[in-house]
């Protein structure tokens, strides 16, 4: 039966020049504005907090957050256990190399530069006095000993007539008792805990089995077309790595390239399969192609929404721009209520527009508590999810009336049984609103059992090969457990290096053990100071008996009295302070460069900013010593995996805590202005109630880990649930039950199928948007049938 | 200190390159190439002679010339023991591309010349020298005849003129066996060494990666 219209109400569902207008430009407008918003995959916008992501952005900073490792592992032809290293090292050069001249990369390290010894040797030599420490000249005094001054000569004299003496004689008469040795030992403090060893300026392990090679990404590798582009370069450089040699790659873009794999798996396998659900089902009900156009409708508003956030940002966060647009489907659900009032025969009335409104403000303020979201990519997509339900709420008014004019009206003979239902069975209110508060009850004690888990890993799908690159790497290399970053900052080199030997120190106090640290090798100019100025102690103390002993001691091993002046010159020479710049440019650079960096401010400012950072492995002891530097040196970052990790919870409970609250507060705002009885408020905030109770229940029941997903789509399922209860309440109000249940019904109908089958994908952050989408729509829709009406006062119902 | 030998090491080669044993009828050579072809057609056919030697040093920091005395034993193509027996024994084994080095009661250290590549760039000159094919260390010296005969090699610039001034290789006019090799050094010191009782043998596997010889 075709709906037959008055001329008024044709009149008002018609599409006048001027809105036509208003459409077209908004989106032709929308369109060209969002093709110039560019798309950020940023992770840091995950991230709550300036504190937080100022962290994160130093260890960024720091080459640390975009850093690949290769390890080469030597297996054998035939799995041997006999490892050649040369075999290793020559793989490792020819990958090095190739990694090297791709624009791809840079600090791309593999091996300390040709005779790095003897210009190590020559510089620590030349500096000895600002780098020796106290437990150092203890051991140089030890060596000025008469006895073992005169080992040492007789030493250097046979040394000297071997057949690799020739050399030797320059760095002998000038270091007849190798202090420099003293010096180069400082090196491993570089190493921390890495089980790495040198042969011949390759970083090898211990059992020469193993080889390592590591390079910084240019790019963030948190992008997929980026990660992919990574991949593909290092896959080219490792491919031809000779048989008996594997080469295992560590580094973010692997889990970038896996979990879009993932998710894209899912979605090729679920995607078809809900949107054949959803066309089937909306056919069966509607029986009418018009159907599918009205759910299409709302998503017309993508484009402006886009444009809109693009007005604020530059950029837009792909993850607020994936989730914002799944937050427009919330306005799929005003187009069906309008389309379902044609489909019954009773227009667009004013109690129809005024659910509508009702439904879309309690929407729309939800979306402006998020705005308030201290996670940037929340904002954002608040920001798109505002745009584009306003934009889609115009669009469905003025354009579905146009589509839903035509369309046929079905019998309403299900409904009527529905109502019949709900009306006629008063003596199942109780046990309605009983089971209700039960479940109340139950979300009300799960609550307290919930954690957020702030750890991003839990929403990671690495695959198989991932998992076992990572943890054999740990084995070969590591200490097998999680590092911590403790960075020291400075407007200059001197500033930051002065902070970065107090860390040094007070993790040494603090009984810190197995870090990897600059300051023994690079100390500030403050601890260059004081040790200069015990060294010319320990010069006033031993030069006036060495003077004497030296010449004696020479001839008795075999040289002239005057053979080793250039020591006695060093040793009377007045040192001088190191520049940093010194050892940064020498062969240890690439070594020095995974702990230092010169860069600009965080905030762009423009001015140079010094970082350095030490690594700590998390072992119980060295959480204790960490505790230790941040009570005693506040100015520091500590970035550990476990104190972020709960820090991040911490912001993000807190920031769920808030919104949540807020959230309720307008809505709850909202319903009395609209409403003014807290019967009819109830009644109308019942399904949110449910369906926050059934999501707490379920997921404290399962793992008890709010995650980032659970809350995204928490807040859709708020969304959607409080537009059920409000049509069902003005359904019941208006005596418009016929078009509204069933509608409710489409809606939570077309919700559960197109997000509810993401219940099964097998990506961890689609899986929670499924389940908190099919648990919350599955409890919100039958409590907004059975349970509102039932709480409404009795003669709303009559 | 590795560094140290590794510097070293084309010196060793030049040295091991010059006592290769070199038989052929006393002539007189017009140019530095005809005497290097005959050097190294002669070398050729030789593949393992030992040969005693006698290092002296004239160092200013020595108040007198330090003598050292000791065994050199060579297997083409890549093998070599240097060993001093008087007055400190110390050993020095390359085989292919390991080495070792011992002195007096300290642990053996083991060395692998394939795994730097600059050590890979030493190995293809000794491998050069021991040959006889001394043009292939041209890149780093450059060559001129001496009367003896003799061969005189001057690093080039940016080589290791640091360490090296000059060396000076004088054969034994008719058998064109090397007699001595004289290595001076830019301060002014330098190092005489003096071969003798060469011969050819037949040396056991173990004598290239064992320091000890003995029972």
């Amino acid at each position: 039966m075709i709906v037959k219209l008055s001329s008024e109400q044709g009149k008002d569902f018609g599409l006048s020049g001027w809105r036509l207008f208003i459409i077209l430009g908004v989106t032709l407008l929308g369109v060209y504005s969002a093709l110039s918003v560019k798309l950020d995959e940023d992770a840091l916008d995950l991230l709550p907090g300036p504190e937080v992501r100022r962290q994160l952005v130093d260890l960024s900073r720091l080459g640390m957050v975009n850093r690949i490792f290769l390890s080469f592992d030597f297996t054998g032809p035939n799995q041997e256990v006999t490892a050649d290293p040369n075999q290793l090292v020559a793989e490792i050069a020819r990958v090095g190399s190739i990694l090297s001249a791709d624009p791809l990369f840079r600090e791309v390290f593999y091996r300390l530069p040709e005779g790095y010894e003897f210009r190590l040797a020559g510089t620590f030599h030349e500096y000895l006095p600002v780098l020796v420490d106290g437990k150092d000249r203890e051991a140089i005094r030890e060596r000025l000993a008469p006895e073992r001054l005169r080992e040492f000569l007789v030493d250097d004299f046979l040394k000297l007539n071997s057949v690799a003496g020739l050399p030797l004689i320059g760095m002998i008469r000038r270091d007849p008792l190798d202090f420099t040795s003293i010096v180069l030992e400082k090196m491993k403090g570089l190493r921390g805990g890495m089980q790495i060893s040198l042969w011949n300026g390759f970083f090898l392990s211990k059992d020469l089995k193993h080889g390592l090679l590591w390079l910084e990404g240019l790019e963030t590798m948190t992008d997929t077309v980026n990660a992919v582009k990574v991949k593909q370069s290092i896959d080219r450089a490792v491919a031809g790595a000779p048989t008996g040699i594997r080469i295992r790659v560590v580094g973010p873009f692997a889990h970038t390239i896996a979990n879009a794999e993932a998710i894209r798996h899912d979605l090729a396998k679920l995607l078809p399969i809900a949107m054949g659900i959803l066309a089937v089902f909306l056919l069966a009900v509607f029986r009418s192609w018009r159907a599918l156009v009205v759910v299409a409708v709302p998503f017309l508003a993508i484009p402006p929404a886009i444009a809109l956030v693009g007005l604020f940002s530059p950029s837009i966060s792909a993850m607020a721009l994936g989730f914002g647009i799944v937050l427009l489907g919330i306005a799929v659900d005003f187009a069906v209520h309008i389309y379902y009032g044609f489909h019954r025969g009773q227009g667009f009335g004013p109690s129809l527009k005024t659910s509508v409104l009702m439904a879309a403000g309690t929407t729309i303020g939800v979306f402006v508590v998020l705005l308030f979201s201290q996670i940037p990519a929340h904002r954002q997509m608040a920001l798109l999810a505002l745009g584009g339900i306003g934009w889609a709420l115009v669009l469905s008014w003025w354009l579905v009336p146009m589509v839903g004019r035509g369309c046929k009206q079905s019998p309403a003979l299900i409904d009527n049984r529905l109502l019949c239902f709900v009306q006629k069975t008063h003596r199942w209110n109780l046990i309605r609103i009983g089971c209700w508060l039960v479940l109340l009850l139950a979300g009300l004690a799960g609550w307290g059992s919930l954690r957020y888990s702030g750890d991003l890993k839990s929403l990671d799908m690495p695959d198989d090969s991932i998992s076992q690159n990572e943890e054999a790497f740990l084995r070969i290399w590591g200490s097998g457990v999680d590092s911590a970053f403790v960075v020291a900052r400075g407007s200059s080199s001197a500033e930051a290096l002065n902070v970065n030997d107090q860390v040094y120190f007070t993790l040494r106090e603090e009984g810190g053990e197995g870090f990897q640290s600059l300051a023994p090798l690079l100390p500030g100019p403050a601890r260059q100071n004081e040790n200069l100025a015990s060294w010319r102690l320990m010069q006033q103390e031993n030069l006036p008996q060495l003077e004497l002993e030296l010449p004696v001691a020479a001839v008795d091993a075999g040289f002239t009295a005057d053979a080793f002046a250039p020591f006695l010159d060093w040793f009377h020479r007045e040192a001088t302070l190191m520049d940093p710049g010194l050892l940064l440019e020498s062969p240890l650079r690439p070594l020095l460069m995974s702990l230092y960096r010169e860069v600009g401010t965080s905030e762009g400012a423009g001015e140079d900013e010094v970082l350095v950072a030490t690594i700590v492995p998390e072992t119980t002891g060295n959480r204790l010593a960490l505790a230790g530097v941040a009570r005693s040196l506040p100015e520091v970052s500590i970035l550990s995996g476990g104190l972020w990790r709960q820090q991040v919870e911490k912001l993000l409970h807190y920031d769920l805590i808030r919104l949540s609250s807020l959230a309720a507060l307008v809505i709850i705002l909202l319903c009395w202005v609209y409403f003014r009885r807290l019967r009819l408020m109830a009644a109308a905030l019942a399904p949110v109630v449910a369906a926050l109770s059934a999501m707490v229940v379920f997921i404290s029941l399962t793992d008890g880990l709010l995650n980032m997903m659970h809350v995204l789509m928490g807040i859709m399922v708020i969304g959607l649930s409080v537009d059920y209860g409000i049509f069902v309440v003005q359904a019941c109000r208006s005596d418009h039950t016929a078009a509204t249940f069933p509608a409710v019904s489409v809606c939570a109908v077309t919700t559960l199928s197109g997000f509810g089958v993401l219940a099964f994908a097998g990506h961890p952050a689609l899986h929670a948007l499924g389940v908190t989408v099919l648990v919350g729509i599955g409890a919100a829709w039958p409590t907004a049938l059975l349970v509102t009406p039932a709480l409404l006062p009795w003669e709303q119902e009559l | 200190m590795r560094w140290v030998f590794l510097r070293c090491l084309p010196l060793i080669g030049l040295i091991w390159g010059v006592i290769g044993p070199v038989h052929t009828q006393g002539a007189d050579f017009s140019s530095v190439e005809q005497l290097l072809d005959a050097v190294q057609e002669r070398s050729a056919g030789i593949s393992s002679f030992s040969s005693r030697f006698v290092q002296t040093r004239y160092l200013s920091i020595f108040p007198q010339p330090v003598k050292f005395s000791g065994q050199l034993t060579m297997a083409r193509p890549d093998r070599l023991r240097w060993e001093f027996l008087e007055p400190v024994p110390s050993v020095l084994l390359l085989d292919g591309r390991q080495g070792m080095k011992c002195d007096g009661d300290a642990p053996p250290r083991v060395f692998n010349l394939d795994a730097d590549p600059v050590m890979r760039m030493v190995a293809r000159q000794l491998l050069a020298w021991t040959s006889g094919t001394y043009r292939d260390v041209r890149e780093n010296f450059d060559f001129d005849l001496i009367p003896g005969p003799g061969l005189g090699f001057t690093p080039k610039a940016g080589g290791a003129e640091n360490v090296i001034s000059r060396i000076e290789v004088i054969f034994e006019p008719e058998t064109l066996q090397p007699l001595s090799v004289s290595i001076n050094e830019p301060g002014g010191d330098h190092t005489l060494i003096v071969f003798a009782e060469y011969r050819e043998i037949t040396p056991s596997a173990t004598l290239f990666n064992t320091c000890s010889t003995g029972p």
